[in-house]
């Protein structure tokens, strides 16, 4: 009963929708602003505009915070290895290498979903702070002590001659040296005089002997302040939230873009007071976005919002005579999955790189690849990397027909998990919970019916439980892009092979679809670039961006109604702006320069 | 209990793989008298019934929980260098001996009373990691439990010092704590776990941070010292930050039992391996891993024998094992063609392999049972304890599947046991619990069993972990408690009534000794 409840609703409407379905520009199908594109093959105007934001700012509102933010395993790297390359400006490489042992002990994050959700997620949701964790990360502060003093050449270039020479007299001196050096780089922000003399006491009587200095850095280097971001905040703005200081902020923008503890120029902002400044705030975050580090980020973001990772491996069926003949001449090798993977994220680079929209990013069907594997598969020459690219074959509309959205490790392609992703990663929509005792089984080639034919046997007969969500949520999105194979090749008839390998039959592919790309939409699409086109027309695209966006930021799932107004700025960047203008608004939020700190 | 360097060395030489390393484990130490608890979980499950289970001849019966139960001594027919007590659960003669069967049970018939597919936190009670297939799995999820894996681990009883590593972790998303051990109303987290040789390698001899050496105090308590500093101040902190700054002194307390520990520990650190296991072998999507039986094993066999040399010196008394692979050469999508079909008797489309889905996955749980397990066993088997036992014997060794004989199915999931937990389990039985007077399905029926909490709260048990320490509010094994509503040939009332609920407490028929 309780799966009937959660279909129902999306049913009835999907049901009346199939009846009337008209293709797209037909009469009576409403208005729009025409600004979407057509089809791969030249097809239809979109008649429909954008839809409204999903986000009700009514009443502005500070959202939940999480507490002690833990750094992300890749924040944690990059914060022990600056403060090694801070300590050791000669020899960091060498004591980095000495400590990848203990460096490879710190767990990786899990992929975590916000509550309800059932798919996708992202790994600076993992905020568990476990043994292991805690563990790691004193083995790593204990051999960076170790590293840093194992030699009076390295003793000497952590502190000077002072440390080694035959004057003890200086010795006091020159820990506290190292202490004022390196303590605010550990802390991110200026010593307090308790926190010096902590430091400097930590080495007892003998100051410069490296035990005891291995002891100094050990302790730096676990200090709450370095393990989290510790943000205790400056003015009050209301009942217990206060605005971040300008060291605070510091950190957060640049774990937030660069996944890296604040460069010089940051904490100079932040000393001078210019971070606390509109104008030099925003010079900040153009900045940081600016910059190359903040790469690692987007791409990390874009990889798993789009759950690039999910895709099987490629290889695992080659010697298969099915999947041999099927492959023909592109047997997949090992390395063509990442390639599928940079693929997207090189659009991504040079859409970002290049003033373009999330609008723009759906719609980009240049190509990307400087793989020969991948671009043979997209019929396409090599890109050089760096002169403008070329467009894809015609055939290509955009996001959804990079190879990374098509793909899979067999032979057949799967309309319904191209649909999901689609449905559920890139419109934000919820998918239904699957019912009791459901067998997903892959859709086994047919001798002579399309994989998309196949599918709508299993899964949307009138009367079964299964149609409902199929027939009109899921097959649909996925039907659209039927035009090409599971290697990401373009077709317009699939070639069918029996279990040995002899060609069966080819019938011709069908990629006209009620798409729904709007819940309410009934509209017969006509192939990805109608779809490509809608999903860009509709801004639902640029809503789903935000709310992805928002969790990764703020390292939570989004609080429908405290957060509204930040998701709607953030939804407003999107739909209005650049890539860049997206990727900033988190920082440009009350909600990002202040925090809720209850007692 | 202490055995004799000759001894451990004569045991330690059996094992491969890791000869080099273990050859160098200097043993002159006591082996710990405790027990030990070793968890293998599996997923998909769905071996039919004749795969997985002995035949039944003229067991004896007896009535328990309204039902009548079934009991017959575990027997291995030996033939052409095979001992088999199933199809699945065989092995070369030479290691699956009568001797190990005697150790060992076979229990069918442990059910969750409702539906609860794809999920990896039952095994060792947190029945609320699951993807939230079907309404029942989505209820649960709102039910956390910490695992019986840290409920030993964090049992004063079950360590009464401090240990190296509380328990090995040996794969993702089956192990789950409390996020502070002393707030019982703290959030349930999972546990990281790795299934990396060499990260396994150094948390449990680690490279210079633990054996200490120094003739300074260690630095974790100038650390600890850092943050009851800041714990101390004004700064401004709220609620939640301080309780995860105290969590954290807590993970360092923990850390400086250990660091303590180690200058006691009698092992002597061996020898690190010059490549982990998946150096030598490889990993999920690595080269043919996937698709290749045998470097999973050797892969595997790694991880048991860091158990064995965990346990033997005295570092842990707690593995838990996720499995990365399915031990079959099957080329296809193996959860949708394989375990999705498991009723099919055509092979499946994808994939080369002629047979059907069934026999892969019975051949590649049959590859689990001897080369994983089988491995295991026999290697704590060979590990004397000076007292005419062996390690095995003060061990209880599980392996559980995901699902019962169909896939998806919460019906008698399969539970195989080696060990007796240092004399607590009666062993060298097959029992089934199943009530054979109500079924569902129909080619490889459905019959409702015992319930898995009760199982679950006697392994707690067996291992000595007070019921204190987990007691349930509602019924006296472990884990929540729920039932979906009916079935579809009986009532939730007929097959899990609350009389059966109430025999939670108890031991199992027939494994008490």
């Amino acid at each position: 009963m309780r799966r009937l409840l959660l279909c129902v609703p999306l049913l009835l409407s999907c049901e009346g929708a199939i009846v009337g379905a008209k293709p797209l520009g037909s009469a009576g199908a409403g208005g729009g602003d025409g600004t979407a594109g057509g089809d791969g093959a030249g097809g239809a105007t979109q008649p429909l505009g954008a839809t409204p934001s999903p986000f009700d700012c009514t009443t502005a509102a500070a959202g939940p915070e999480l507490p002690l933010r833990r750094l992300s395993h890749t924040e944690y790297r990059n914060t022990v290895t600056a403060f090694v390359r801070a300590a050791l400006p000669s020899s960091a490489d060498a004591a980095l290498t000495a400590m990848s042992d203990v460096l490879t002990q710190v767990p990786d994050d899990s992929l975590v979903r916000p509550a309800g959700e059932a798919h996708g997620g992202f790994t600076r949701l993992d905020q568990s702070a476990q043994q292991a964790t805690v563990e790691a990360a004193y083995g790593v502060s204990v051999a960076l002590g170790q590293q840093a003093t194992s030699s009076a050449q390295r003793l000497r270039e952590l502190m000077g001659t002072c440390a080694t020479d035959a004057d003890t007299g200086n010795d006091a001196a020159c820990l506290g040296a190292l202490v004022d050096r390196l303590g605010p780089l550990a802390l991110r922000r200026p010593l307090s005089a308790d926190d010096r003399a902590f430091f400097i006491e930590t080495a007892g009587t003998t100051p410069v002997d490296p035990a005891a200095v291995a002891d100094v850095l050990t302790v730096m280097t676990s200090s709450p302040g370095f393990l989290y971001q510790l943000e205790s905040g400056a003015a009050a703005l209301g009942a217990d939230v206060y605005a971040l200081d300008a060291y605070e902020l510091a950190a957060r923008l640049s774990y937030q873009y660069w996944q890296a503890p604040p460069d010089d120029a940051l904490l100079a902002a932040a000393a001078s007071g210019a971070l606390l400044e509109a104008d030099g705030y925003r010079a900040q975050v153009t900045r940081l976005l600016a910059d190359a580090r903040a790469q690692p980020m987007i791409d990390e973001l874009f990889r798993q919002w789009f759950r690039l990772d999910e895709l099987g491996s490629l290889t695992s069926r080659v010697g298969n005579p099915q999947y041999d003949a099927f492959a023909g001449a592109n047997v997949p090798t090992a390395t063509l999955r990442e390639s599928m993977f940079q693929d997207v994220l090189t659009a991504v680079r040079w859409n970002v790189q290049h003033q373009g929209s999330l609008d723009a990013l759906l719609t980009d069907a240049r190509q990307f690849t400087t793989d020969p594997e991948l671009a043979a598969l997209y019929d396409a020459p090599v890109w050089d990397g760096t002169s403008e690219p070329t467009r894809l074959p015609e055939a290509r509309a955009g996001l959804i027909t990079r190879a990374a959205f098509l793909a899979n490790d067999s032979a057949n392609t799967r309309p319904v998990m191209k649909g999901v992703r689609l449905r559920n990663a890139l419109l934000c929509d919820p998918i239904p919970t699957p019912p009791p005792n459901l067998m997903i089984t892959t859709p086994e080639l047919s001798p002579d019916s399309t994989t998309r034919q196949v599918v709508a046997n299993l899964t949307e007969q009138p009367g079964t439980s299964c149609a409902g969500c199929h027939a009109a949520l899921l097959n649909p999105l996925g039907y659209v892009t039927e035009g090409f194979d599971a290697l990401g090749r373009a077709r317009t008839h699939q070639q069918l092979f029996a279990s040995d390998g002899t060609p069966t039959a080819a019938p011709a592919v069908d990629t006209t679809a009620v798409a729904r790309v709007d819940l309410t939409d009934d509209h017969l699409y006509q192939g990805p670039g109608d779809v490509t086109a809608r999903l860009a027309a509709s801004k639902r695209v640029d809503s789903c961006f935000a709310r992805q966006y928002f969790r990764f930021t703020f390292r939570r799932g989004e609080d429908a109604s405290a957060d509204a107004c930040a998701l709607r700025a953030m939804d407003d960047a999107a739909r209005q702006g650049s890539l860049l203008d997206a990727l900033a608004a988190p920082a440009l939020l009350d909600s990002f320069k202040n925090r809720r700190i209850t007692p | 209990m202490a055995l004799s360097r000759r001894q451990i060395l004569a045991a330690l030489s059996t094992m491969p793989g890791w000869s080099s390393l273990l050859s160098r484990v200097a043993v002159a130490q006591s082996v710990p008298t405790p027990k030990f608890y070793v968890h293998f979980c599996t997923t998909h499950g769905a071996v039919w019934r004749d795969n997985m289970f002995p035949a039944q001849a003229s067991p004896e019966t007896r009535s328990y929980g309204g039902r009548t139960i079934r009991r017959q001594p575990l027997q291995v027919a030996v033939a052409n260098g095979r001992a088999a007590l199933s199809p699945v659960l065989s092995g070369a003669s030479g290691v699956f001996t009568q001797r190990l069967a005697s150790k060992m049970n076979v229990i069918q018939g442990l059910d969750w009373p409702f539906y609860l597919a794809h999920h990896t936190g039952g095994h060792l009670g947190n029945i609320a990691r699951n993807d939230g297939n079907g309404g029942d799995g989505l209820l649960v999820q709102a039910h956390p439990r910490v695992t019986i894996d840290q409920l030993m681990a964090r049992s004063p009883e079950f360590y009464p010092q401090a240990v190296r590593q509380r328990v090995l972790t040996m794969g993702s998303r089956i192990s789950y704590e409390r996020a502070d051990q002393n707030d019982p109303q703290s959030a349930i987290q999972e546990v990281a776990g790795s299934r990396d040789s060499s990260v396994w390698y150094d948390r449990l001899f680690p490279p210079g941070t633990m054996t200490g050496g120094t003739q300074r105090p260690a630095a974790v308590n100038r650390v600890k010292e850092d943050y009851a500093r800041l714990l101390a101040s004004s700064r401004r902190l709220s609620g939640a930050d301080r309780a995860r700054l105290e969590q954290h002194v807590q993970r360092l307390d923990e850390l400086k039992g250990k660091l303590d520990a180690s200058t006691a520990t009698a092992c002597t650190q061996p020898g690190k391996p010059a490549q982990s296991n998946r150096q030598q072998f490889g990993a999920p999507y690595v080269g043919d891993y996937d698709v290749n039986p045998g470097k999973q094993i050797g892969s595997s066999q790694m991880l048991n024998d860091l158990i064995v040399a965990a346990f033997t010196c005295g570092l842990s008394r707690v593995a838990v094992l996720a499995s990365d692979s399915n031990f079959t050469t099957f080329t296809g999508d193996y959860h949708q063609s394989v375990a999705h079909r498991a009723d099919q008797l055509a092979p499946a489309p994808d994939g080369a392999d002629p047979l059907d889905p069934q026999h892969v996955l019975a051949g590649g749980n049959q590859q689990f049972f001897e080369g994983v397990m089988l491995d295991l066993v026999a290697k704590l088997d060979a590990t004397s304890d000076g007292q005419g036992g062996t390690l095995l014997d003060h061990s209880l060794v599980v392996w559980s599947q995901e699902s019962g004989n169909h896939t998806h199915s919460n019906f008698s999931t399969p539970v195989i046991t080696f060990g007796g937990a240092g004399g607590y389990f009666s062993t060298g039985h097959y029992v089934d619990y199943r009530n054979l007077s109500l079924g569902t399905g129909s080619t490889e029926k459905d019959y409702p069993g015992l319930l898995m909490h009760q199982w679950l709260g006697m392994s707690l048990r067996a291992m000595g972990v007070p019921h204190a320490q987990w007691a349930e509010s509602d019924h006296g094994g472990y884990s929540y408690r729920y039932a979906k509503a009916n079935w579809t040939s009986f009532t939730t009332e007929q097959a899990y009534p609350d009389s059966l609920w109430a025999l939670n407490g108890d031991d199992l028929p027939w494994l008490k000794r």
